[in-house]
């Protein structure tokens, strides 16, 4: 018996010492395990070291039950009313951005519609326009006395009323519906352009009338991209803080968000406590959102709308009705770009405010007063400009490695967790990482609060998991075979890294840098409960010259912004992305 | 030219076994396939080998050198292995130019530019290919991209070759010429290179010898004749080539050939016989379809033992292909080169030929999981 066992008993041992053996190896031939190691630590430093303040912050405050919660929402003067409005404003600006998107998104993808292609980019202009921009140039169009088009009806029929007031709860639902409508538009075209023909034929051929298949086909194949799509509007609509800020806030009209910043942070003295209580608040919503959206496209409804046998989509033929569809796409056009940006323009170069703008009513003098009256625009532009290319490089490489990590780590442990880890600050709106970093920043041992590191901390988490996305969606295309015959023809790690996998995803990461260069370029609703005096980022400089008053300085301020930042991309996207052949 | 020996070698993945107790040689200067369906453990033996993955148990040897040996703690890198390998999907770098993917091993073998330059064009000229030295890898077809990912694993002379299905995203036509060509190349060079696929037709024409794997277990190890006439079980009887199989039992074995009785006859029939089976071993009688001699029966003697009756019939130009009713359960599949048409409903007798019949049992399937 004993001789039987033996044999068993040292084949276990050699098993067990082998995998020692084969763990100390990786440590030593693979490098990898150490980047992967210092990356989690970065992000748990990153991402849960404030969390765990902000937390903390909201306990501190006495948020320790349910009761409590109440009692705080019936004393603190205007928040019952601030939530209602919350409320109010996400739900028209989930509705308003549907009723926007989905047609264009249809006459785009599924009519003969002409110039579909410039419409496209029309509905992608919000996009590109910052909220912020969006929010300004709204303001000058419509507030109740100084608004361009009040004062144009003014003069026109006399009647001293507003033709129109922007500053009302109507007028944050109009605007945040029309910059928010992108995010429907971009998912709901990918799904109607890719929704194979078959699926349609298939039920019309069944004897389904057009309704029916719309309904029964149609709508439920669109389902997770609706769904994808509401979620993002949902959350952006809750944490922007530039459209309630300045069209809701002048009138009286509140969002959690600017709560936040006008009865808490920017309150004297100011109440840290209730603040980090209602971001824990923002940080539950968006997360609840998130999970419901996770769940739903987890339960078995894949987008298998791709994987039919690539038919494009039929055109409707829309006859006559083609030119309704254009009317419709140009007045969207009108209201979200050519009108902001005719009234930004002029403004950045009239003389008097509601003056016809006639050659000799222009003038440069605003350009160079936006300069010389404020040092805050200066130090804004600069400020900005640092924060957005070096967050975006810094994050960027941190990017890479991370999705390096989640990609091609052998260990999914190790490549959940910092999948999950990366993923969390999606959960942590603007306002939400800004009030954590505040709690987090202000203590020892790392006193960061009231220098430009704070912003850029706080720019590199919030923006870090758009990075991780394009980054592993690229790392995902470059099969492991790819890899593997670097290695067998003799190339090390490190050598199959730099002459394969680099340049095959520098694409993607070129990509994830623009994006987030331009995301922290007009980054406002961290900033502005983050910035000290003397750490302005342009955003903040805006807004503070709109609260000032300045209309003319706004102007050139919001134009310098989308021109900086166009500018920045062009130059970027000539010296690093020519490199990259586009024809693979 | 080293050899390749796998010796005991276990790959587990979770619970799954992919890889269980697999020992070959695979020869010096030999063309060896290894062949089976999917999952059956053949891809990742070749991981094994290429060192995308490290064995559980086992070791790997080329030549006198240990490659893989988990109790000595030596695993070489594939870096450090000096493989040639041709990929199921080519894995053409798509950045770079077809010279500069053929070229890509010899520059990490630090190789001088002039030098590098010459076996770069002479690889290619082995592929007919030299004329598309600047050309990008998605301007080729999907035929000449895998003759590229060939003169890339050729291009700095490595022991060994290893193949991962390269044929198997190609069509059927561009298949065949290609299989001639890869073993006209492999017969000139005379490289040690172990050629994975699925497809048996394609081991057949291009192998020296065949490793039939199932399971993740290695079931029979020979050349194509040894494996078509005398499989070592009822899998790679079935596997290689079609086959009837009918429930017999053995009489008497001697020097591989053996004495069986079909289940339900009386008669006793002579047959290969190649395994280690006891006297009285219930098994299946393997008949090739080419193995069966039909003839009417009005011609053939009254007393001839086997008697079945045509059911289906097809012409196939060169060969007919009958289905005969055995009994209620079983119709055979014959094949007959010439000779008068039979037809559907006649009565016909049967005769055996005993080189083309092999008595084989059934393989001990194991569960996957461990």
């Amino acid at each position: 018996m004993t001789a039987a066992h033996l044999p068993t008993a040292s084949s276990r041992l050699s098993v067990s010492s082998g995998f020692l053996v084969r763990c100390g190896r990786r440590l030593v031939s693979e490098p990898s395990f150490l980047v992967t190691g210092g990356t989690i630590l970065v992000l748990a430093w990153l991402i849960l070291y404030p969390l765990f303040w902000l937390f903390y912050g909201s306990f501190a405050y006495g948020d320790q039950g349910l009761g409590q919660v109440i009692d705080q929402i019936r004393t603190l003067p205007g928040l019952q009313r601030a939530l209602y409005d919350t409320a109010l404003l996400v739900a028209g600006t989930l509705f308003l951005a549907f009723a926007f998107a989905l047609p264009l998104a249809w006459i785009t993808a599924r009519t003969d519609t002409p110039l579909r292609g410039l419409i496209e980019m029309a509905a992608l202009m919000p996009f590109i326009t910052p909220p912020l921009i969006g929010a300004v140039a709204w303001s000058l169009l419509g507030a109740p006395r100084t608004g361009f088009i009040n004062v144009v009806a003014r003069s026109l029929t006399g009647n001293a009323d507003p033709l129109i007031n922007i500053y009302t709860r109507g007028g944050v639902i109009f605007v945040m519906g029309l910059y928010l409508s992108s995010y429907v538009f971009i998912t709901v075209k990918a799904v109607m352009e890719r929704m194979d023909a078959t699926f349609e034929d298939a039920s019309l051929i069944s004897g389904g009338s057009v309704l029916r298949t719309v309904w029964h086909v149609v709508i439920p194949l669109s389902l997770p991209a609706l769904l994808s799509a509401g979620v993002l509007v949902f959350v952006n609509a809750i944490e922007d803080f530039a459209i309630p800020g300045i069209l809701g806030a002048p009138g009286g009209v509140f969002t959690i968000t600017t709560y936040i910043y006008y009865h808490a942070i920017s309150y004297l003295p100011p109440r840290y406590g209730v603040a980090a209580m209602l971001a824990s608040w923002v940080m539950l919503l968006t997360a609840v959102a998130f999970i419901v959206q996770a769940r739903v496209l987890a339960g078995g409804r894949s987008f298998t709308t791709i994987a039919g046998r690539g038919r494009r989509p039929r055109r409707l033929r829309l006859g006559r009705w083609r030119y309704a569809t254009l009317l419709y796409a140009s007045l969207f056009f009108f209201f979200t770009v050519g009108l902001p940006y005719l009234v930004l323009i002029y403004g950045a170069f009239i003389k008097t405010w509601g003056a016809m703008p006639t050659f000799e009513n222009l003038t440069w003098a605003n350009v160079v007063g936006t300069f010389e009256a404020s040092p805050i625009v200066v130090r804004g532009l600069r400020n900005s400009l640092i924060l957005a290319l070096g967050g975006a490089t810094v994050a960027s490489i941190l990017t890479a490695v991370m999705g390096y990590a989640i990609v091609k780590n052998k260990s999914r442990v190790i490549g959940g967790a910092i999948d999950f880890l990366s993923a969390i600050p999606l959960t942590m709106s603007g306002p939400v990482i800004a009030v954590a970093l505040l709690w987090a920043y202000i203590h020892p041992p790392f006193m960061l609060y009231g220098t430009l590191w704070i912003l850029g901390i706080a720019y590199v988490t919030r923006y870090l998991p758009y990075g991780v996305r394009t980054v592993t969606a690229s790392l995902r295309q470059v099969s492991d075979e790819l890899e593997n015959a670097a290695a067998i023809c003799g190339a090390n790690r490190f050598a199959g890294f730099r002459d394969i996998l680099f340049p095959l995803v520098r694409p993607g990461i070129l990509a994830g840098w623009m994006l987030m260069f331009v995301s922290m370029m007009r980054e406002l609703s961290a900033s502005i409960f983050l910035f000290t005096p003397g750490n302005e980022t342009t955003a903040v400089a805006l807004f503070n010259l709109w609260e000032e008053g300045i209309f003319s300085y706004v102007s050139v301020l919001a134009l310098l912004l989308v021109a900086i930042s166009v500018i920045v991309l062009l130059i970027v996207k000539r010296l690093f992305g020519s490199g990259a052949r586009e024809t693979w | 030219m080293p050899s390749v020996r796998l010796n005991r070698l276990r790959k587990t993945f979770g619970h799954l076994v992919a890889v269980r107790d697999v020992s070959v040689e695979f020869e010096e200067g030999a063309m060896t396939s290894v062949l089976g369906p999917s999952g059956c453990g053949k891809t990742t033996t070749l991981n094994l080998i290429a060192g995308f993955v490290e064995p559980d148990e086992g070791t790997i040897y080329f030549g006198d050198r240990p490659i893989a040996d988990l109790a000595r703690g030596i695993a070489v890198p594939p870096n450090h292995r000096n493989l040639g390998m041709v990929f199921q999907s080519y894995a053409l770098w798509p950045h770079l130019t077809i010279g500069e993917n053929v070229a890509y091993g010899l520059k990490m073998r630090r190789v001088s530019r002039a030098e590098r330059d010459s076996a770069v064009m002479e690889s290619l000229r082995t592929v007919k290919l030299e004329t598309h030295v600047d050309c990008y890898p998605h301007q080729l077809s999907g035929g000449q991209q895998q003759r590229v990912a060939f003169a890339r694993a050729l291009a700095y002379s490595p022991a060994i070759l290893l193949f991962d299905e390269p044929l198997s995203n190609l069509d059927a036509h561009l298949r065949e010429e290609m299989r001639f060509e890869i073993k006209e190349i492999h017969r000139k060079i005379g490289i040690t290179a172990i050629y994975v696929t699925h497809d048996q037709a394609e081991a057949m024409v291009l192998s020296d010898r065949i490793v039939v794997m199932e399971a993740g277990r290695v079931r029979q190890v020979g050349s194509p004749r040894e494996l078509y006439e005398q499989p070592a079980g009822m899998f790679v009887a079935s596997f290689i080539g079609k086959t009837n199989l009918l429930p017999a039992q053995l009489l008497e074995r001697e020097e591989g050939w053996g004495v069986v009785r079909l289940d339900g006859r009386t008669e006793v029939l002579r047959c290969r016989c190649s395994i280690n089976a006891d006297d009285n071993a219930r098994g299946y009688l393997s008949v090739r379809p080419e193995g069966i001699h039909l003839q009417p029966l009005d011609s053939a003697a009254r007393d001839a033992g086997l008697t079945s009756r045509v059911c289906a019939s097809t012409y196939l130009g060169n060969l007919h292909e009958y289905r005969v009713t055995w009994n209620e359960h079983t119709v055979l599949d014959v094949q007959q080169a010439g000779g008068k048409e039979l037809k559907v409903g006649e009565l016909v007798a049967l005769d055996i030929d005993p080189s083309r019949a092999c008595f084989v049992m059934e393989e001990r399937v194991p569960s996957p999981m461990s």
